[in-house]
């Protein structure tokens, strides 16, 4: 085994289910809104199976606003989220931490900090007061992984939102999590490394045996890379299952008001979204 | 599984920050160090300067001498640097420290480069209770006069925004602007007493309000120098959390620090040490603020070694300054606020002509 092989291999090893917990997110009967009005209402969703999990919806539906009441980001006016079979309320964040963690979709920083030390804060929720010879080497671990290496001395703040996303996404490696959440993790990136992240992303959630739930846009990108896809709408889920059963042109009807046409090659849906001019 | 290619497509070299931390970390250590002992080697000197020339050996031996607690051969002597020096010098090291911890931990909370020890209405608080004293004779406890009102009114605006937080999260932005409006109040305030003030009490507060570190007793420094330690231990241990919180809220919160609760009690610590400080110092400007963004642009932006680094370089500055204000005008002793005044602003011009780029945005 060579040198770069040993370092990838630390951020790549299988979860170790160590005190026998089966991984899970539960949403029940939850409800989240700001005053009296309701953005997400008796959501009830179970995610139990290691994989990759898109969830799709049009803008301002509550994709993000789901995901940021697993981890206590927002804190839902009724119901409960279970982690791991543990109502979060109950929970601190360094103890959700150490279980999940949450990539942003862009973040900022005031004071300069290389790509190294910005992925090495990641460790935080693992690492003790001082850094250990094991946190950078898994710091080094993830910067081969997402292809960093020739900015990883850089100021973050001088790096491209493409490159940024690909930092944020180190970060949340370095946490080690037993569920990855990734707010719209591509949306910045070209298409070479949409694909990239996609297919890494897919592959890390499969070898690691873990889960990866990532807000999405891209209806191809989901329908070739997702195990599973939920689809919101109006308050809620409006279609869960496999990329076949909820990209169907009547779903993309109802939840974007756009006429598709819908082939299936190979058990992938691909969608092709049909112009309307004036 | 295969990881990401880089920008170029290139097979990349291995990354190697392993080397680069081990480098980082010597360099941010070595600064720490020569910090540290340039204002040990400074202090000295300190000692010897004033209308009595005193030489480095007579300043180390009233030393040996004040710690082993042996009779001097010079009485003299040991009498001026020991009884008269020392307490000042002493209360600019461990004040010019304790600003400049308090300085980094209030930029580092409220992601605010402007921030400093004062941005909560603490100086402005302390002196609203120093002119209560001195203007209309007020003591909150008798007997302690000045330095009793300054403390308690500068702890008032963090009790403020403590009370204020059950009602809304602390965020930096509430806080900052609890801060701005506390001190407009205050401000307010002691304008209104010093319009009334005769001329004696209105050149007390005055000069009350440039700050010095001349009027302190050695148990006065020894008080300070608690609070300081105390202080600074509680923030060095932060350090993690200060690092996560520059990040933002959002993002510290997913790395597992309840971002609003250390916020507050890190407001708390700093405003204990500040309000010490301020209470018997009198306003010191720019310590806060200079030593830090100095401090950022050696060895970068980790507090775990930004707050030492930043306290001894800022108890150097201020012990600098204190050897200015003696020297300069002699034999007036200027109060030292002015000097950090007047080396802080051109330094701090100078910090962001030099560095907008690469220390903060």
């Amino acid at each position: 085994m060579t040198d770069q092989e040993d370092s990838k291999s630390i951020l790549l090893e299988p979860r170790q289910n160590i005190d026998g917990v089966e991984l899970s997110v539960r949403f029940e009967n939850m409800t989240f809104g700001y005053d009296e009005k309701a953005i997400l209402e008796n959501i009830n969703l179970e995610i139990n199976e290691p994989g990759l999990l898109c969830i799709l919806g049009p803008n301002g539906v509550g994709k993000t606003t789901l995901v940021k009441c697993i981890n206590k980001l927002l804190k839902p006016k009724s119901g409960r989220v279970f982690v791991n079979g543990k109502d979060v309320s109950s929970m601190s964040l360094l103890e959700i931490s150490r279980i999940l963690a949450f990539v942003p979709n862009s973040s900022s920083s005031v004071f300069s900090m290389s790509v190294a030390e910005a992925i090495l804060m990641g460790r935080h929720p693992r690492a003790g007061w001082t850094t250990s010879q094991h946190d950078i080497k898994v710091v080094d671990s993830a910067i081969d992984l997402l292809g960093l290496q020739e900015f990883s001395t850089r100021d973050v703040r001088q790096l491209s939102a493409g490159q940024l996303q690909r930092v944020l996404i180190a970060r949340g490696l370095v946490q080690e999590p037993d569920i990855l959440i990734l707010d719209e993790p591509t949306s910045n990136l070209d298409v070479k490394y949409q694909m990239d992240v996609m297919r890494f992303l897919k592959a890390y959630a499969r070898d690691r045996g873990i889960l990866v739930i990532m807000v999405c846009h891209d209806l191809n990108i989901t329908a070739d890379y997702a195990d599973r896809v939920v689809l919101m709408y109006g308050k809620g889920v409006f279609a869960d299952g496999t990329p076949e059963e909820v990209l169907t042109t009547e779903n993309i009807k109802t939840v974007y008001k756009v006429n598709a046409e819908v082939n299936v090659r190979d058990g992938v849906p691909q969608v092709h979204l049909i112009p309307e001019y004036d | 599984m295969s990881g990401l290619s880089a920008d170029d497509g290139n097979i990349p070299i291995k990354s190697n920050f392993e080397m680069e931390y081990k480098k980082m970390t010597a360099k941010r250590l070595g600064f720490i160090i020569v910090c540290a002992v340039a204002s040990l080697v400074l202090a000295i000197y300190a000692a010897t300067v004033g209308s009595y020339p005193i030489s480095p050996e007579e300043v180390f031996q009233s030393i040996i001498d004040a710690i082993a607690g042996n009779e001097p051969d010079d009485r003299g002597i040991y009498h001026i640097v020991i009884n008269l020096r020392m307490p000042a010098i002493v209360t600019a090291l461990v004040c010019g420290f304790g600003l400049a911890i308090c300085g980094v931990c209030m930029q580092s909370m409220l992601k605010n480069p402007l921030a400093d020890p004062y941005t909560m209405g603490i100086s402005s608080g302390a002196g609203f209770g120093a002119a209560l004293a001195m203007i209309l004779g007020i003591e909150i406890i008798g007997g302690a006069g000045i330095v009793a009102n300054a403390f308690i009114f500068s702890l008032l605006p963090a009790l403020v925004i403590l009370f204020l937080s059950k009602f809304r999260n602390a965020t930096p932005t509430m806080m900052i602007l609890c801060g701005i409006a506390l001190m407009y109040l205050f401000n307010a305030a002691t304008q209104l007493f010093m319009l009334i003030a005769d001329p004696e009490d209105l050149s007390a507060v005055y000069k009350w309000m440039i700050g010095s570190v001349d009027g302190t007793s050695m148990d006065e420094a020894m008080l300070i120098l608690a609070v300081t330690v105390i202080g600074s231990i509680y923030i060095q241990y932060m350090s993690n959390q200060l690092n996560l919180m520059g990040l933002g809220d959002e993002s510290a919160k997913t790395l597992g620090v309840d971002v609003e609760r250390k916020r507050l009690i890190l407001l708390m610590a700093v405003t204990l040490v500040a309000a010490t400080i301020v209470s018997f110092t009198g306003i010191i400007g720019f310590i806060g603020l200079v030593a830090p963004h100095m401090v950022r642009a050696i060895i970068g932006t980790d507090n775990k070694y930004l707050i030492p680094a930043s306290g001894f370089l800022g108890a150097f500055i201020l012990l600098l300054s204190h050897i200015v204000a003696m020297t300069v005008a002699q034999p007036i002793v200027l109060p030292v606020g002015v000097i950090t005044s007047c080396i802080g602003g051109p330094l701090f011009l100078f910090l962001i002509l030099r560095n907008s780029k690469e220390v903060w945005a």
